[in-house]
């Protein structure tokens, strides 16, 4: 049989349905498992509208099958004093259910079999339904409602859950669940009452609900594509707007509207601002520009369109002329002069205003700048205006085109620089694009490393839960950022160069403040490389050190291809071998000069271990590919010395001549990786 | 239903309707407030257990949303309509959000002719320690209602949950009427039926407080009101005895006489605010104070109801359970 489950509420989060989706789906899919009612991983389909979320599970059995388990009680000698059962013994037995007569000694305990019957589906759903309902919430912000103890993110109105042709009966809040499911609200208002869970799609379909999540976006897509074809317009492509709006109807309806074509004077990122998150309206485009309409997805289709479309017009205009009001007044002063005003805006209590932060950026880009391709003059300039537009009316109207503005408003900067102005807030989210080119790129680096260094050194860095800085995506960008334009710069240097203008201002010593930045990078790097290498590989490489970002992705890259090898674990325990015994000759106090040339009288093996060293150093091991492949030549000889020779012999010279020679070769593979992190035993 | 043809009217449809629902029609509360949540009605009365449902009209006044009446859309006072509904009506078919649909059907507007929509939008008042979930709710892209289910006010867990609806008037009666500017929304008729306008109404208003907002307060003075409204608050939250040995003819902690002083504090604020007199770090400071008052309002108040027993509950046992608790936890 079939399992429906269905939460009927009022209007939900749009962003939060196809979270609770995915958690309900696995919810279902864990419980059902422990339950017994289903084998294996079910088959979980699941649909969410904004008054709904439910799931239908494929073939539950009737009832849980018997189980049957073997269970280890008390040792013999604990079981029988005399050839009698003891307490324990006889305690034993009924906990299982049995006599003592069914009990077995094996490996000299007391084992018996507990049998349980399975119990009917519907018994044992009824409680594992309700608890999947009050676990869904989990991570969103829940509310209560009426005079109830449980929250859920908006008051739950309705549960349908059958099981077969049964409903399986629980409660939550005034919910008592049943077989009557709701459509539209407006247009299809009565009870549905469900005889099976395989009509819940079509029941609801005639109900004006198009429950199924993919197929109501693609309806939604299809709409609004063929409202504004009506008018030769295309949709400007915008999937997150898109994924918004499927949840905010239960059937799509798309209406086009228009506005005054004399608002296109606007830059074309205020517009569609407007529109998009204000008014969740698409924006369209004729021949490939911004046209002066759009196309609304409505929850119904209403009696006269044009009402309704003057309705949805009217809303805009009255923003757009707002929009205009503040375009106007805005540039009635060039952008330089809103510098200053930046000094009245606290950027962080200890760390000065807005102005101060500007004046750091300013310094900063002009040093990074000849480091990075960049010109030094330009990199200034853009970071003297790269905060202006935030006194801007339209910025404090529509924070999100901070930046945009400030390249629309800097005109007195040459095209690229005022490209720059915005790209310096690149990328804007974890994914988000990257800056368009290498000046950009600086002054957003000069910002970043600006609030890591100033909030990691009043001590402010972020905790577990709470980052109000954005300190981590600040991170995550910078790595994106060098990494894309190949930018080999000391992250020392930078951290060092970000922190000497605050001097004074700063709780943190300056090496504690590289530990912890140089950590808190590392974190970042670890999640980045999560998909590129096993952990242990990642680890390995991080541990050799990140000052150059660019060249840690390399050695990460070829130290990750390298382990695809199948003598790698053999390379990993060799040179793991070599770092070990340097760190204990270490700690025994034992001393060495570095190596040079091979000592007279030695073995064979270690003969050939030098002439091996030898050729690995006329290669062109600066290539860090080159080196590992070297290095892994040396292996076979490594193992060979290793068997043959005694390194920590009562000799000191020749001791001191063997971890002379590890030590030359430590020097070659531990600036790529730390090879004691590669796990070399699999578990 | 026909469609209100003026602002007047719009008000008198909706304060019909919800009287006919059970609310206690109040008038406008007599001080500033920038916006209805503060009146007292509202404020203090969701606190505790005791149900409460009214409907008034809340002029709301925005200093720094001043425009010398000449922006169509921004007013420094505008009127908002507030209903409180405590317990919401949870019984479909005639749940909170149906009767809400039927105080638009009232006015005209249904989902025959208008797409409209509850959009998630979440509440939160760091001043009055307060937040709520809920909606704007839609009609054809435009936010006609802010629908919230109060989960904390004055820090205090409110249950049962109150529903606030909050109607901003000028806008609906824009749409209603398809006007641009809200000066020329009809506001009422002459019995000869020429309209009289809002801005024959309001705007020689919005004129002349628009200029004291932004030029002819007096920071000083304002700072000085700030502070005596300040201690007066304090003084009668501390009752007669002002924390003191009693004194003969001592009086009671006063929760209502205080929080129409902590609103006069909060105005007060806003014209400093509008007025560019208060810095950015001064601001947090200010509101903090203002919190602070707020609080002390909620927790007297919710002393005071608690020594009365919570008269308007019904289920006498919750109200002697609920009363004893607070008591006690304030004692301790």
């Amino acid at each position: 049989m079939d399992l429906l489950l269905e939460i009927g509420t009022e209007e939900l989060p749009a962003g939060w349905v196809p979270v609770a989706l995915e958690t309900l789906s696995s919810l279902l899919a864990r419980e059902l498992m422990d339950a017994r009612l289903v084998a294996a991983a079910p088959a979980v389909r699941t649909f969410g509208t904004p008054r709904r979320i439910a799931a239908i599970v494929a073939n539950l059995s009737e009832r849980q099958p018997d189980l049957e388990e073997r269970v280890e009680g008390p040792p013999e000698q604990a079981a029988f004093s005399g050839g009698q059962p003891t307490r324990a013994a006889e305690g034993f037995a009924k906990k299982l259910g049995v006599s003592i007569a069914d009990l077995k000694i094996e490996g000299g305990r007391l084992v018996g079999v507990r049998r349980a019957t399975g119990r009917p589906a519907i018994e044992v759903l009824s409680p594992l339904l309700e608890r999947v309902v009050k676990a869904l919430p989990a991570r969103q912000k829940s509310m209560r409602w009426a005079d109830h103890d449980v929250s859920f993110p908006r008051p739950v109105r309705w549960i349908v859950a059958l099981a077969g042709t049964e409903v399986v009966p629980f409660r939550f809040a005034d919910a008592q669940s049943g077989r009557e499911t709701r459509g539209h609200r407006f247009r299809a208002p009565a009870p549905i009452a469900l005889t099976d869970p395989s009509h819940y799609e079509s029941a609801l379909l005639h109900g004006h609900v198009i429950a199924d999540l993919a197929k109501r976006r693609a309806a939604t897509l299809e709409a609004a594509q063929r409202a504004a074809a009506t008018e030769n317009l295309s949709l400007d492509d915008n999937l997150a707007l898109l994924d918004e709006v499927t949840q905010l109807t239960e059937e799509p309806h798309a209406l086009v509207g228009h506005f005054d074509a004399a608002d296109l004077a606007l830059p074309p990122e205020v517009v569609k601002s407007e529109m998009q998150k204000h008014q969740r309206y698409f924006p369209v485009k004729k021949d490939g520009k911004l046209a002066n309409a759009f196309v609304v997805i409505s929850n119904v289709p209403v009696a006269d369109p044009a009402l309704s479309r003057a309705g949805y017009e009217r809303v805009l205009k009255a923003r757009l002329s707002d929009a205009r009001f503040f375009f106007e007044e805005d540039r009635k002063q060039p952008l330089e002069a809103r510098v200053d005003r930046l000094d009245r805006i606290v950027f962080q209590q200890a760390l000065g205003s807005m102005g101060d932060k500007v004046r750091r950026i300013e310094t900063l880009s002009e040093w990074l700048a000849p480091r990075c391709g960049a010109d030094a003059k330009a990199a200034r300039a853009v970071a003297h205006l790269c905060k202006a537009d935030l006194t801007a009316a339209m910025v404090g109207e529509f924070p999100e085109l901070q930046g945009v503005m400030g390249r629309v408003y800097a005109t007195s900067l040459p095209d690229d620089q005022r490209q720059a102005v915005e790209d310096h807030y690149a990328p804007r989210t974890a994914e988000g694009a990257l800056p368009s080119a290498p000046l950009g790129a600086v002054v957003a680096l000069a910002d970043r490393f600006d609030s890591l260094a100033g909030i990691f050194g009043i001590g402010k860095e972020p905790s577990a839960s709470a980052d109000p800085f954005g300190l981590r995506r600040a991170a995550l960008a910078v790595i994106r950022t060098v990494l894309h334009f190949g930018f080999s710069i000391s992250l020392k240097e930078i951290i060092a160069q970000a922190a000497a203008p605050l001097g004074a201002q700063l709780a943190v010593k300056p090496d504690v403040l590289q530990e912890k930045l140089h950590d808190f990078f590392r974190g970042r790097l670890k999640a980045l490389w999560a998909d590129r290498a096993s952990a242990d590989v990642v680890d390995a490489v991080l541990e050799a050190g990140i000052d150059d970002l660019v060249a840690a992705q390399k050695r990460l890259t070829a130290v990750a291809s390298l382990q695809q090898r199948a003598d790698f674990l053999p390379i990993a325990e060799t040179f793991t071998r070599v770092s070990n015994l340097l760190a204990q000759a270490q700690e025994k106090g034992f001393s060495w000069t570095r190596a040079v040339a091979p000592p007279s009288k030695s073995s064979e093996a270690e003969q050939r271990l030098w002439a091996a060293v030898a050729e690995f150093e006329k290669s062109d091991h600066r290539q860090v590919e080159v080196a590992l492949l070297g290095l892994g030549k040396l292996q076979p000889h490594l193992a060979r010395f290793f068997e043959d020779v005694m390194v920590m012999v009562d000799d000191t010279d020749a001791r001191a001549q063997r971890l002379a020679l590890l030590g030359r070769i430590q020097e070659h593979f531990r600036p790529i990786a730390d090879f004691r992190r590669i796990q070399t035993k699999r578990a | 239903m026909p469609v209100p043809s003026t602002f007047q009217d719009l008000i008198l449809k909706l304060t019909e309707y919800w009287t006919a629902q059970g609310c206690v029609f109040l008038q406008p509360y007599d001080l500033e407030v920038g916006a209805g949540t503060m009146n007292p009605s509202t404020f203090l009365r969701v606190l505790g257990p005791e149900p409460w449902n009214c409907v008034y009209v809340a002029p709301s006044r925005r200093p720094s949303d001043s425009r010398f009446g000449e922006n169509p859309n921004r007013l420094h006072q505008h009127h908002q309509l507030q209903v409180i509904l405590k317990p919401a009506p949870g019984d479909p078919p005639m749940d909170v959000q149906e009767v809400y649909l039927g105080s638009l059907a009232a006015i005209g507007l249904t989902a025959r002719d208008h797409d409209l929509r509850f959009v998630e939008d979440d509440w939160e008042s760091p001043t009055l320690n307060a937040w709520g979930l809920g909606w704007e709710v839609w009609c054809d892209g435009m936010e006609v209602t802010q629908f919230t289910y109060f989960q904390q006010v004055g820090g205090y867990d409110i249950k049962p949950v109150a529903a606030e609806l909050t109607y901003g008037l000028e806008r609906i009666a824009m749409y209603l009427q398809q006007k641009d500017n809200v000066f020329d929304v009809v506001y009422a008729r002459r019995p000869d039926g020429t309209p009289i306008s809002y801005g024959e109404v309001w705007k020689q208003a919005e004129f002349e407080f628009s200029h004291y907002s932004f030029h002819a307060s007096e920071p000083k003075t304002l700072f000085a009101l700030f502070d005596t409204y300040e201690s007066e608050c304090k003084r009668l939250l501390a009752g007669g005895s002002g924390g003191q040995v009693p004194l003969s003819g001592a009086w009671p902690v006063l929760a209502l006489p205080a929080f129409d002083q902590c609103l006069k504090c909060s105005h007060t604020f806003n014209l400093l605010d509008a007025r560019g007199a208060i810095s950015v770090t001064e601001r947090a400071r200010f509101l903090g104070r203002v919190r602070a008052l707020a609080k002390g309002c909620a927790d007297a108040y919710l002393q005071t109801r608690a020594r009365l027993v919570f008269p308007l509950l019904k289920d006498r046992a919750r109200a002697d359970r609920e009363a004893a608790q607070l008591l006690t936890t304030k004692a301790a």
